[in-house]
């Protein structure tokens, strides 16, 4: 106690003084730290979650990355396909085409060929008949007064033979 | 009056194997307008079937032929025409036989035949 009071501590002042202390510290643990605390956990406890969500984004992010890569790479792929089909189309119906219009060429042609035949035999058949009236009616012009008395007699007398005949 | 009777008529019309125009006279008094007709069409019929029409290229030669003719169709009525266009011979129609005995006709069976 003596040595207490050498340094000029009143030992009834510190004892009002951890008794002081203790009552404060027990309300500031009562309705100050607790509520501060528990603020704190749960700011602590969003942010975690936020760390997680943000992570599991992340992870789903680069998975839809992935998937879009190879969604991508798969359309390219089957794009390609198509196209090369198309152009395998191309190629066949243009040969086709090629091939049909090559025979429809030859039909016309082998058509004309038939029709240049026909019509020209035709013609020949008609200046034949032509050749021929002309002949016949150049001959009875040129015959015309030709047969004296004598001659129509006896022809006349051919004639009357041939009826008696057919009579 | 039956198309019959019409027909006895049109045939006792005749005289001495020639139509008698007396009795045509008379006859045709006594019929109307379309047995008139039928009466025509059986006089023009039997005129037809009496008589041999003949066409020849010239018919300064056809004295002889006369007989010859009136031998081959006894009883019939010859009528002769002209027709150069028949170069030579002749051609007969009797009735409905016709008889082409002629240079054209045998110039045309020649192109007809030629065309073939």
């Amino acid at each position: 106690m003596e040595l207490l009071k050498t340094f000029g501590v009143d030992p009834y002042l510190l004892g009002a003084q951890i008794v002081n202390f203790l009552i404060i510290f027990y309300l500031l643990k009562r309705f100050l730290y607790k509520p501060v605390l528990g603020m704190l956990k749960k700011r602590e406890d969003k942010i975690k979650e936020g760390v997680k969500q943000a992570e599991e984004a992340r992870v789903t992010l680069e998975k839809t990355l992935e998937q879009e890569k190879k969604i991508l790479t798969k359309a390219q792929d089957e794009a390609r396909k198509l196209i090369e089909s198309a152009r395998d189309q191309a190629k066949e119906v243009g040969r086709e085409i090629e091939e049909n219009t090559k025979q429809q060429a030859e039909k016309i042609l082998l058509d004309a060929r038939a029709q240049i035949e026909q019509d020209t035999k035709r013609m020949e058949e008609e200046l034949g008949n032509k050749i021929s009236v002309l002949a016949e009616q150049m001959l009875e012009k040129s015959l015309q007064g030709v047969f004296g008395e004598k001659e129509q007699k006896q022809i006349l007398d051919k004639a009357i033979k041939n009826i008696k005949n057919t009579s | 009056m039956t198309i019959k009777q019409i027909k006895n008529l049109a045939m006792a019309s005749y005289s001495n194997n020639s139509l008698d125009v007396k009795k045509i006279n008379r006859i045709s008094k006594f019929l109307n307008r379309t047995q008139l007709k039928r009466y025509i069409q059986f006089l023009k019929n039997f005129e037809k079937s009496k008589t041999v029409i003949v066409t020849m290229s010239q018919l300064n030669v056809k004295s002889g032929l006369e007989s010859e003719l009136k031998k081959i169709f006894p009883g019939k009525k010859l009528q002769f025409f002209e027709d150069k266009s028949l170069l030579a011979g002749l051609k007969l129609t009797d009735n409905d036989i016709i008889y082409d005995f002629n240079l054209k006709n045998t110039l045309e069976n020649l192109v007809s035949y030629i065309n073939k």
